[in-house]
């Protein structure tokens, strides 16, 4: 079914890719979000990657490739988005660091609260590494693919990145443990 | 690469319920439905196959022709590819950008012959197989690099000749490496450069605080540091210098009571990257620690250290991370690649601004 609305998308069928839209919008533009942490910058990733998806269809050698390629337009898009967001810094409009919608134990509550600040302050290709990997459950070799880099600079970067998240929990726990015992 | 499932269990958490799952606005795909009659598709480009079966039916004449005109097509691809890696709209996305099942010995990384003429950053190369039987891209095509980063994240402009079977592994700004593979999987074994910061008192204890990088300023200073390091034990230092630049250079050997359980923590780059101890730590896992050769040069632009794991022995991340057993002799055959690595490395100083 998927494979019939891409190759009926490659000839110029815009009702067949307005449906590949549907089926691959939100999770984009999902992604895109925890990329970007803009909600105005991540849409325009989002058009962005969808439109250059239309224009170069008809090069895309396997339709069945197309959710991976997709992902590779969608990367290449935000960093294009992230460039412009530094360059109008000035504008930024940031995501709102509450802590996450999510109801539970406030401890669990406060390491969400601690890794949303810390993930915030990574780079958007190590935010893009984490995303492609523990969001989307991409292989280490498919988010190489997304990103167009060689498998072992995602691991690196992957491994960067986690280990700056790690400690910055560590180091607001060590706070944390200092305060309450002062 | 130790994986703490619990902290791994919160950050997907996290990632699963920021936001939650954000639908794509309704005005986003109008606005998408409606450029899509003015956005022009690309058509598909002929491939290879059939510009040569082109050729091949042609007369002589129009034969020469053809051939130069897929010249052109052919260079103004390759640029195309060289330059932009990164981005699959520009050469078709997949159509263009798989690998060749045996490019290890036939891509060089030339650079396109620009006014600036610089060699291609580690990190924009384009990935190609780490061995013929390979079948995923996760190594560098063999040819001269420079470190991955923008201007005035390394003190010069370093390069360095990669041969096959050779990945990069970016720590962060102002940390690279280059890694041996050649389709074993990923190793911890191979040159690592980095700029200097603050350097670690006791690389496996961060309450132990670090010396600021105002007092490791000089190659000896630092390798005062580095020696005085808990449980590590330095040889002498000799001189050296490298492209004009001097500095010094000695072994650095973590003993069986460093009490590391992870990477371990050798101090950030001047960037303020955290730079691993590794692949000097990790002494509990049997049979993988071994000396690593110390170079430290002043580039006169500020310090460069390079680190190589000059030991034959299986490394730390080869036992832990890609399941080969110890092996006292596992990589003898690479140590001639290092060599020649730590051989070709050159530095380019900019000149100081008045």
């Amino acid at each position: 079914m998927e494979r019939k609305l891409v190759e009926q998308a490659m000839h110029g069928d815009e009702g067949a890719f307005d449906a590949l839209i549907g089926r691959f919008g939100d999770q984009l533009h999902s992604v895109a979000r925890r990329i970007l942490r803009d909600p105005y910058l991540a849409e325009d990733a989002t058009q962005r990657a969808l439109l250059d998806a239309w224009r170069n269809l008809p090069g895309l050698k396997d339709p069945d490739r197309f959710e991976a390629w997709l992902h590779r337009l969608l990367v290449n898009a935000c960093y294009a988005e992230a460039r412009r967001e530094r360059r109008h810094r000035a504008n930024l409009r940031l995501l709102e660091s509450d802590e996450p919608a999510v109801n539970d134990q406030s401890s669990r509550i406060a390491t969400q609260y601690q890794l949303d600040e810390a993930f915030r302050r990574l780079g958007v290709e190590h935010r893009t590494v984490v995303v492609l990997i523990h969001y989307l459950g991409l292989s280490a070799g498919e988010a190489a693919n997304a990103m167009g880099t060689p498998v072992g600079t995602v691991r690196s970067r992957l491994h960067y990145a986690l280990q700056h998240l790690r400690e910055a929990i560590e180091a607001d726990a060590r706070i944390e443990m200092n305060e309450s015992t002062a | 690469m130790n994986h703490n499932d619990d902290f791994i269990g919160q950050l997907e958490d996290y990632l699963a319920t920021f936001d939650g799952v954000t639908a794509l606005p309704d005005r986003v795909r109008d606005a998408i439905r409606a450029e899509l009659p003015s956005a022009r598709q690309v058509g598909p480009r002929p491939g290879p196959e059939r510009v040569f079966t082109m050729l091949s039916n042609a007369s002589t004449g129009p034969r020469l022709g053809l051939a130069a005109a897929a010249l052109v097509v052919a260079v103004v691809l390759g640029a195309a590819y060289l330059n932009n890696g990164n981005d699959a709209s520009r050469v078709g996305g997949e159509a263009t950008s798989t690998p060749s099942p045996t490019p290890a010995q036939t891509i060089a990384p030339t650079p396109a012959p620009s006014a600036a003429a610089q060699p291609l950053e580690l990190g924009v190369a384009p990935p190609v197989p780490c061995a013929a039987s390979d079948t995923s891209a996760g190594c560098l095509a063999p040819g001269t690099y420079r470190l991955t980063g923008a201007a005035g994240v390394w003190p010069a402009m370093v390069t360095v000749a990669v041969p096959a079977g050779w990945f990069e592994w970016f720590g962060g700004t102002g940390w690279d490496a280059v890694l041996v593979d050649k389709g074993r999987g990923a190793s911890g074994w191979g040159v690592m450069f980095y700029t200097v910061g603050d350097v670690a008192r006791d690389p496996c204890d961060s309450n132990k605080g670090s010396v600021p990088a105002a007092q490791v300023e000089t190659p000896e200073k630092l390798a005062d540091a580095m020696a005085a390091w808990p449980h590590f034990t330095a040889t002498a230092r000799q001189p050296i210098t490298l492209d004009g630049h001097s500095g010094v250079t000695f072994r650095l050997t973590a003993s069986n009571k460093s009490t590391c359980t992870g990477n371990g923590t050798a101090g950030q780059s001047k960037s303020g990257a955290i730079v691993d101890a590794w692949p000097m730590v990790r002494v509990n896992d049997p049979g993988t620690h071994g000396p690593v050769t110390v170079e430290i040069v002043d580039t006169g632009n500020g310090l460069l250290v390079i680190r190589a794991t000059d030991f034959p022995q299986t490394s730390p991340f080869d036992v832990s991370s890609s399941g080969h057993s110890p092996d006292p002799t596992f990589h003898a055959g690479d140590q001639a690649d290092l060599h020649a690595i730590l051989d070709s490395i050159r530095l380019s100083v900019p000149p100081a601004s008045s």
